[in-house]
C-alpha cells in the first residue's frame, strides 16, 4: 500500500528520487489509467477499456497492463517495456490529494515507493526551500494532469449518454484449460457507433473525439501483446486466449 | 600622435575612468587583442581616481551583452554568481496607454513568422501582436528561465535573453578579469591637468603622483562630467530635453522578503510625471523613479516610489540622480572618444546605456592599433554611426511616449507634436498605412529591428489602416497557420521551461 506524506521542503529536505526505480512503481499497477487526450498514443501500446473509477461514478480509459491486481507485465526485472508512458504513471511517485481543499491540491508522495530514497536520485528541494527543477516539473505534470482528468471525465459523460459504452466481462483461458472471468471493464459498441445519426457523428468530430474513439476500438487487438508480455513474465500461468464478453446489465 | 614616452612598440590606450563604461571597454577592447594569459597586443592604462563614487544604476543589458561576455571571456555562471544576475527576457510596459492597468510588452524574440509573412494585417485587435505572434510574454508573466538546466550556458536556443546585472559587482568584476587575464595596467590616480593641443587633440594628462601619460587614444569614461572630451576639448551637448522630458531619478535598492519570485523581464510602469523601473536581481530589487522636474516635485516622486515598493515608513533611502538628456555629436574627437555617459545619456527606459559601451568599445578595438593618419578618417566615420544611432534611440524612446491616452499634464505634453522629432513624424507618416516593416531597417548600424516598432507600436494600440494596400495581404491563411503554431510553442514552453528563481539557485549550485 502507498504511504502518502503530504510534501514540505521542511520534511524532505533530504529525499531524493531515483528514476530508473520508476518502473518498479508501475508495476503495482494492472489498471492504468489513460486521460482522452493520451488515448490515441497509448493506443498504440495497450489495450485500452473504459471502467468506472473507484467511489466515484465516472468513467475513465483505462490500459490493461496485466491480468491480476499488483501485475503489470509491461515492467519486467525493473525494466518498462512500453514507449508510451501515461501521466498517471509519469507523475509518481507523486500525487494530488483534494481532499483538504478542491481548488488547491496538495502535491504528496508515496515515501514507500522504491524509487524514494534518502541517498540517491533527484533534490526534491533546493538549499532555500524552494522547488529544484526535477519537482517543479513534476508538479507540472501533477497539473496537466488534472486538466487532462477533468477534460476525460467530460467527454467520456458524453460519449456515455449516446450509449457508447457498453460493459464487457474477460473471459481468460489458461493453458492448464481453466478459466477466469474478469469483470468491471467496459468496451466501446461497435455497432451503436456505426449507427450514430449523422449529427451524432458530428458533434463527436466537432469534439476531436470521434478519431480518439476509433483508435481505442482498434487498440483492443493490443490484448495479444499483453497475452504475449503474461506469457513471459508468468509462464506458469501460460494464457491461450482471451475473449469478450458482454455482461447483462 | 605623441608617442615619445611609450617605450614599447604597442600602441597606447589609456582610459579615465573606472566606472562600468571604463572597465567593459577596457575588457571589450583587451579581450580582442589577448595573447596570451596577462598579455595583450595593446598597451592599455585605465586610471581611476580612488574617491569618485560610480553612478551604477545601469543595471539592464541588451542581448548584445551575451556575446559580449562570451568575447571577453567570461563563464555567465561567474557573472551570475558575483553580480546576483538575472535573466532578462524583454520589457513589461505597464499603465503606458491608459494607466488603469493595461499592459504591453516588447520581448526579445522576434514575432513568429518574421520575415516570412507581415502579421500585423491579419491580427484582429493590434494591441494582441506580441501575444498572437510571441511566447515570450507568456513565459515572463510564469516568471520562467529562458532555458532549461540540460542546456549549456549562454545558450539562448530556447528564448532571446539579456540580464540584470549589479552595476557595481559588474565593475569589480571586470575589473579583477581585466587585471588578472588580460593584461590592462590600473592605476589609481586622480587626473589633475589636461593638456590639449589648441582643443583638437589631448597631449597628455597629469595625475596628482605627477606621472604624465601620453597616449595614442584616450578613451573618456569619466561619467557626466566628461573630463577629457567635454571639459577639455569643449564638445557641446545636443540636448534632447525637448523631446525627452525626464531630467532626474531616484534609485532604490529593495531587498526581497519572504518567498518570492524574480522577474525575468524589466517592468516599467508608468507615473503622473514619468515612470518607475523595477529590476530583479537574484539578490534584490533595483527600483527607481524617472520622472520630469518641469511636472512634478522631487517629494510626490519620492511618494510615488515608496508607495509602488510598499514602503510606507520610509526606510530605505533613494540616491537622487539629476541628467539631462543627449549627446555630443563629435564622440571621437582628435585621439579622444568618449564612451559611457561621457558621450550622452537618455533615459534608462530601452536600457541603451551598457549596449552602447559595447558598440563604442568593439568599434574601438577593431579599428585600434591604428596608424595617426587613419584616425581622422576612423573617428569621422564613427561619428557619423553614433550620431545616427543616438537619433534613432531618441525616435524610439520618444515612440512608447506619443500614444498615450492619459490625461496629466506631463502626458498630453509628450503628445504635442512640437516634442516630437521630425524624423519620427516621417516615419508614423509611412507607418500609418502599413506599418513598420523589415526593410525599413535595413541598414547595418540600426539598433532596433522592426519586430521592436511592431511590439511597441501595435502594443500600444497603434493600429495602421492596412486599406490602401489590402490586395498585399493575401497571406491570411499562413498567418493564422503561425498563430495556431504560437500556440503550440507556448505551451510547449510553459510546460518545459523552469522557474526563473528556482533554475538560477540550481544553477549556481552545481
Amino acid at each position: 500500500m502507498p504511504n502518502f506524506q503530504i510534501l514540505s521542503s521542511e520534511q524532505h529536505s533530504s529525499t531524493y528520487v531515483d528514476e530508473s526505480r520508476l518502473p518498479t512503481t508501475f508495476s503495482n499497477f494492472h489498471l492504468v489509467n489513460v486521460e482522452i487526450k493520451e488515448a490515441v498514443q497509448a493506443s498504440s501500446e495497450f489495450p485500452l477499456f473504459f471502467s468506472k473509477v473507484a467511489n466515484q461514478q465516472r468513467w475513465t480509459i483505462s490500459a490493461l497492463c496485466g491480468f491480476a491486481p499488483k501485475e503489470n507485465v509491461f515492467e519486467t526485472q525493473g525494466t518498462w517495456l512500453a514507449r508510451f508512458t501515461p501521466l498517471s504513471l509519469r507523475t509518481l511517485p507523486f500525487t494530488l490529494n483534494f481532499e483538504k481543499d478542491p481548488e488547491a491540491p496538495q502535491t504528496v508522495l508515496d515515501i514507500d515507493s522504491p524509487a524514494v530514497s534518502t541517498t540517491k536520485g533527484e533534490a526534491l528541494f533546493l538549499s532555500s526551500g524552494r522547488p529544484t527543477a526535477y519537482l517543479d516539473n513534476k508538479q507540472k505534470l501533477l497539473k496537466e494532469r488534472v486538466t487532462a482528468m477533468q477534460q476525460t471525465a467530460a467527454l467520456l459523460n458524453d460519449i456515455a449518454a449516446l450509449n457508447l459504452i457498453q460493459p464487457t466481462d474477460l473471459i481468460i483461458e489458461y493453458s492448464d484449460n481453466t478459466q477466469q472471468r474478469v469483470g468491471g471493464l467496459a468496451m466501446l459498441n461497435e455497432q451503436r457507433l456505426q449507427n450514430l445519426t449523422s449529427e451524432e457523428l458530428s458533434s463527436l468530430h466537432k469534439t476531436g473525439v470521434l478519431s480518439v474513439l476509433f483508435n481505442i476500438l482498434g487498440s483492443i487487438f493490443q490484448i495479444n501483446r499483453t497475452i504475449h508480455l503474461h506469457n513471459t513474465k508468468f509462464p506458469s500461468r501460460f494464457i491461450n486466449n482471451v475473449k469478450f464478453e458482454t455482461s447483462k446489465q | 600622435m605623441n608617442n615619445s614616452t611609450n617605450t614599447s612598440s604597442k600602441q597606447l590606450i589609456v582610459i579615465v575612468g573606472g566606472g562600468t563604461a571604463g572597465w567593459l571597454t577596457a575588457a571589450i577592447v583587451a579581450a580582442k587583442h589577448k595573447i596570451a594569459k596577462g598579455q595583450c597586443g595593446l598597451d592599455i592604462t585605465l586610471v581611476e581616481s580612488s574617491d569618485i563614487p560610480t553612478v551604477g544604476v545601469g543595471e539592464g543589458t541588451w542581448p548584445t551583452m551575451r556575446n559580449t561576455l562570451k568575447d571577453i571571456g567570461l563563464s555567465e555562471k561567474e557573472v551570475f554568481r558575483k553580480c546576483s544576475a538575472a535573466f532578462k527576457q524583454g520589457g513589461k510596459f505597464v499603465n503606458w496607454v491608459n494607466g488603469d492597468g493595461d499592459f504591453y510588452y516588447h520581448p526579445f524574440t522576434v514575432p513568429l513568422g518574421y520575415g516570412r509573412v507581415e502579421m500585423a494585417p491579419y491580427i484582429d485587435n493590434v494591441s494582441e501582436f506580441a501575444n498572437s505572434t510571441n511566447f515570450q510574454q507568456h513565459v515572463c508573466e510564469q516568471n520562467m528561465a529562458p532555458r532549461t538546466l540540460n542546456e549549456e550556458e549562454y545558450s539562448s536556443a530556447q528564448s532571446n535573453y539579456a540580464y540584470h546585472l549589479d552595476a557595481g559587482a559588474f565593475a569589480d568584476m571586470l575589473k579583477t578579469f581585466c587585471k588578472e587575464e588580460l593584461g590592462v595596467t590600473h592605476k589609481v590616480a586622480t587626473v589633475e591637468q589636461v593638456a590639449t593641443s589648441s582643443k583638437q587633440c589631448i597631449e597628455s594628462i597629469t595625475l596628482d603622483d605627477n606621472s604624465i601619460l601620453e597616449a595614442d587614444l584616450f578613451v573618456d569614461c569619466s561619467g557626466f562630467r566628461s573630463m577629457l572630451l567635454g571639459e577639455a576639448l569643449g564638445e557641446p551637448v545636443v540636448s534632447a530635453n525637448d523631446t525627452l522630458f525626464n531630467n532626474s531619478a531616484l534609485a532604490l535598492h529593495v531587498p526581497y522578503n519572504g518567498d518570492f519570485e524574480i522577474k525575468p523581464y524589466t517592468q516599467a510602469t508608468a507615473q503622473e510625471a514619468g515612470w518607475i523601473w523595477d529590476i530583479g536581481l537574484s539578490s534584490r530589487r533595483g527600483v527607481g523613479h524617472v520622472y520630469s522636474t518641469d511636472f512634478t516635485t522631487d517629494e510626490r516622486a519620492e511618494e510615488l516610489l515608496r508607495r509602488y515598493v510598499g514602503d510606507d515608513k520610509g526606510e530605505l533611502t533613494p540616491r537622487v540622480i539629476r541628467f539631462d538628456s543627449g549627446y555630443k555629436k563629435q564622440i571621437w574627437k582628435g585621439n579622444c572618444i568618449g564612451v559611457g555617459l561621457s558621450a550622452g545619456f537618455v533615459e534608462p527606459l530601452e536600457a541603451t546605456a551598457l549596449m552602447l559601451i559595447e558598440i563604442s568599445a568593439r568599434y574601438i578595438a577593431e579599428q585600434m592599433p591604428t596608424p595617426a593618419s587613419a584616425m581622422p578618417i576612423i573617428s569621422q566615420r564613427f561619428n557619423k554611426q553614433m550620431q545616427y544611432r543616438w537619433q534613432r534611440i531618441i525616435d524610439f524612446l520618444k515612440l512608447h511616449y506619443i500614444f498615450n491616452q492619459r490625461s496629466e499634464p506631463y502626458w498630453l505634453a509628450n503628445r504635442d507634436a512640437a516634442s516630437i522629432p521630425d524624423s519620427l513624424k516621417e516615419d508614423l507618416e509611412i507607418w500609418k498605412y502599413r506599418g513598420p516593416q523589415i526593410a525599413d531597417f535595413s541598414a547595418a548600424i540600426e539598433l532596433f529591428p522592426a519586430a521592436s516598432y511592431q511590439y511597441v507600436l501595435y502594443g500600444m494600440g497603434f493600429s495602421p489602416d492596412f486599406s490602401l494596400q489590402s490586395h498585399f495581404y493575401t497571406q491570411r491563411d499562413l498567418a493564422n497557420k503561425v498563430i495556431q503554431q504560437n500556440q503550440l510553442i507556448t505551451q510547449q514552453k510553459l510546460s518545459s521551461l523552469p522557474n526563473h528563481r528556482n533554475y538560477i539557485e540550481q544553477w549556481l549550485a552545481s
